[in-house]
């Protein structure tokens, strides 16, 4: 067990393996040896960690591959991107967006890449295939062009939609 | 009770997180979303305009960089890849295969000089050669507005087939001869240039098609034999009495062959050999071409379909079908685009993936189609109406960025 202390202060105790996903835990583990030393993360606050911890502990599980580009055609060229979430991961990710945000960063900075895949995969969703102003809504964007910044973006844009 | 409260924070997660994971997150994005984003805001229009985003869509676009499969990206290529215009490259690319797949040519010329029809060709990125009727082989300049700047005259009867390489165009003749020419006679040389570097007789009909690897020629002909040669010295190594009918077409793939025939079978051969291997049985006619590239072999028919065969198996994957007429030629380079020209007048172009016909070019032969060959940017088809048509897919897009 190793001992991790959050943004808030608040310690708690999970099993190293576990936390050895995050690249950055292992690598100080690694520096540090063997310690009852309190790791803090100053960077992540303890419900992001709680949410980190059940995502490393599901993947220890099932050591599954995570999010990410697969599949490939007969002639062995790369296929276009092809991603699909599991259940799990989708219902993992379903948060409010402050949590997602925070995921993200979490993710980041403890360098756990399955997780930040999962996490950005997840924004990009969310972008995929909805209109300009969709995506405004979604994200509570404003729409700062002029008009004719806005005409101009359009017309350097049209390439991939015209036939 | 309360209603259920939702947290309704809204996160512009672009303009919040770090660059670089606002990048992570628009690579997972095609092309189309990633156009649509750059309309949403100013800070938004100027992620999407980052170039390793669309090297990251070039790439992994499906056949996109395979058109040059020797090609590896070295490290100083990843340093530099980062400043190459990707997103010019991505759009002309784009551009470009929707023309293939829907838009059509942007231009087409015809080059005029043969006095009868043309019944074969090939092109690179500078020349183009034909041979016709008339007896004669053209080459044409394709880098200087399609200028005709050499005839070789020395077959006694129609060209029939021809290929070339670096060193030597081999060309089979109605004549029943095979001749092997110097591809590297000085265009417009005074005096003018000879004939041909040898002549290879022994066949006792028209020589249909031929082909050639680093030391041997094959031809077949009506006379329903393949003949082997040694390129060096023309030596005659081997004849193959390889189909009860007039053998139509050969194609060599590293060190094996395969012949279409009029009994309407396609042959695999080892090509050091000659030794027979396997037969692709199915269409319902005789075969006018066939095609073998990347483990597919293509035959086209007189019953008017195209089938691909996989030659390991001799199964039949896919038949294509279309013309009306019979399918008189073939072109594959590799990936999923086939090319055909018909006795019905038409050049198709064909998606081996979806197993569809994408675009048919209906109005530019007026007679049989007899030779078709493309490359990224181009198609040349020839036919009885003495036309040689040059169509132009990309005449307005820089070809240096259309490749990865």
């Amino acid at each position: 067990m190793i001992r991790i202390r959050t943004s808030e202060g608040m310690e708690l105790e999970v099993e190293r393996e576990i936390m050895e996903q995050s690249m950055l835990i292992k690598g100080l583990l690694e520096d540090v040896g063997h310690s009852n030393a309190v790791l803090p993360l100053p960077n992540v606050s303890g419900p992001i960690l709680a949410k980190v911890i059940e995502y490393c502990r599901h993947h220890q599980l099932h050591n599954r591959r995570p999010a990410g580009p697969s599949g490939s055609t007969p002639d062995g060229t790369p296929a276009r991107q092809t991603i699909t979430l599991g259940d799990w991961d989708r219902e993992f990710c379903n948060v409010d967006q402050g949590a997602l945000y925070e995921l993200i960063l979490a993710a980041n900075y403890l360098d756990i890449k399955p997780l930040l895949d999962l996490t950005c995969l997840t924004v990009a969703n969310m972008i995929k295939g909805k209109m300009p102003d969709e995506i405004r809504r979604t994200f509570n964007v404003k729409n700062d062009f002029t008009p004719e910044e806005e005409e101009a973006v359009r017309k350097e844009n049209e390439w991939c939609e015209d036939r | 009770m309360p209603t259920t409260c939702v947290s309704l924070v809204l996160l512009d997660f672009l303009t919040e997180l770090p660059p670089e994971l606002s990048l992570q997150i628009l690579s997972q994005l095609d092309a189309e979303s990633l156009t649509r984003a750059a309309l949403v805001s100013r800070d938004w229009h100027g992620f999407t305009l980052d170039p390793l985003l669309w090297r990251q869509a070039f790439l992994q676009h499906n056949g996109w960089s395979s058109s040059s499969p020797t090609h590896r990206l070295s490290t100083w290529d990843d340093m530099m890849a980062g400043i190459r215009p990707w997103r010019t490259m991505y759009q002309q690319r784009h551009r470009l295969e929707k023309r293939w797949t829907a838009n059509g040519p942007k231009t087409v010329h015809y080059l005029n000089g043969h006095s009868d029809s043309v019944y074969c060709l090939q092109f690179n990125d500078d020349l183009l050669v034909t041979g016709s009727r008339d007896r004669t082989v053209k080459f044409w300049d394709l880098r200087d507005d399609y200028r005709c700047t050499r005839t070789l005259a020395g077959h006694e009867g129609s060209v029939l087939c021809l290929k070339y390489d670096a060193r030597h165009l081999v060309t089979g003749s109605s004549d029943f001869s095979v001749m092997v020419w110097d591809m590297d006679q000085p265009p417009e040389a005074d005096p003018p240039p000879q004939g041909p570097v040898m002549q290879l007789r022994s066949h006792i009909a028209g020589v249909l098609d031929v082909a050639m690897s680093d030391q041997t020629i094959v031809s077949c002909s009506k006379d329903c034999t393949i003949k082997l040669w040694n390129r060096a010295n023309g030596d005659l190594l081997r004849s193959i009495p390889a189909h009860r009918r007039p053998v139509n077409a050969i194609q060599i793939s590293g060190h094996q062959m395969v012949s279409a025939s009029g009994d309407g079978l396609v042959n695999l051969w080892d090509v050091e050999t000659g030794n027979y291997i396997r037969s692709f049985e199915g269409h319902l006619s005789g075969l006018a071409c066939v095609q073998f590239k990347d483990n597919r072999i293509l035959s086209g028919s007189n019953d008017k379909t195209i089938k691909m065969w996989d030659p390991r198996t001799s199964e039949c994957v896919s038949t294509l079908t279309g013309h009306q007429d019979l399918v008189r030629t073939l072109h594959y380079a590799g990936g999923q685009r086939l090319v055909s020209g018909s006795y019905d007048q038409t050049v198709k172009i064909w998606d081996l993936a979806a197993n569809k016909c994408n675009l048919s070019l209906d109005n530019g032969h007026s007679s049989w189609v007899f030779d078709v060959q493309c490359d990224l940017t181009r198609l040349i088809s020839a036919g009885q109406d003495q036309k040689i048509l040059v169509w132009e897919f990309a005449p307005d897009l820089d070809d240096t960025l259309l490749v990865a």
